[in-house]
């Protein structure tokens, strides 16, 4: 079945983020993301990249949570895959939010780093800093700072999650 | 008469102050809904995406602007509104 769909759907670049409810143990964050690559290999896709973002404050409340664990995921494969995983994200509680991007319409035969395809369970360090140098340039009218997980909010999560590990 | 006098109004150049496109004249600037930090100068206090005349973002910029903030807000980096 995967051979046939491999003919008729060309291989693509998709990068595929998802939320995680903010309170999910590692076991279970590891869990999912086993899933996730288990349904790539299955419909003959390859996974490329994962990334723990951690938990960040999210800019609008889903499912009652106010913010959730980020997971960054790229991938080759067709659109019968990005079906089927979206379809597993649905079925999973944990899963909060999911959204498929697109990233390029030719899989690239790069090499894969194993590096990448490491997913680390524990709380990753996540916001960047927000730099000033465009503002500036524009000289628009600061806009006011959306709220950002801050340093003091994810001490309290690693406290949290120092029990599981 | 009339009606040439004020086509000839409409017609008089007007003294606009034109930004430079910020993506356009600096490369390293790219336009990424994973990058919110970016996006967030160009969406209002209310959280609305501002328009490229006002911002001074050609229209190509500003179509893929649009799309990376839809984005954005779909994965709650950045709000649908602020009015809560
Ligand atoms: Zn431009």
């Amino acid at each position: 079945m995967a051979e046939a769909q491999k003919k008729e759907h060309p291989l693509r670049e998709y990068e595929v983020i998802y939320i995680l409810k903010p309170d999910v143990t590692k076991e279970v964050a590891e869990k999912v993301a086993t899933r996730v690559a288990d349904v790539i290999t299955r419909m003959g896709g390859t996974l490329t990249r994962i990334e723990n973002w951690g938990r960040r404050m999210l800019a609008y409340e889903i499912a009652h949570s106010k913010r959730g664990l980020y997971v960054y995921v790229t991938y080759r494969g067709d659109g019968a895959l990005v079906a089927e995983l979206e379809r597993n994200f649905r079925m999973l509680d944990e899963v909060i939010r999911f959204q498929s991007v697109k990233i390029a319409d030719e899989a690239s035969a790069n090499e894969v780093s194993s590096d990448a395809l490491h997913f680390e369970a524990d709380d990753a360090p996540a916001e960047e800093e927000q730099g000033l140098t465009l503002e500036q340039r524009l000289g628009l009218a600061a806009s006011p700072n959306r709220e950002y997980q801050s340093q003091d909010e994810l001490s309290d999560e690693e406290e949290a999650m120092e029990e599981f590990s | 008469m009339k009606q040439q006098d004020l086509n000839a109004e409409k017609e008089a150049p007007r003294k606009v102050r034109r930004r430079g496109c910020p993506f356009c004249s600096d490369a390293a600037m790219t336009i990424d809904y994973k990058d919110p930090g970016t996006l967030k100068y160009f969406i209002s206090e209310r959280g609305k995406i501002v328009p490229g005349r006002v911002s001074g973002v050609c229209a190509k910029h500003q179509r893929e602007l649009t799309t990376a903030v839809k984005r954005a807000r779909v994965i709650a980096f950045l709000p649908f509104t602020t009015n809560y």
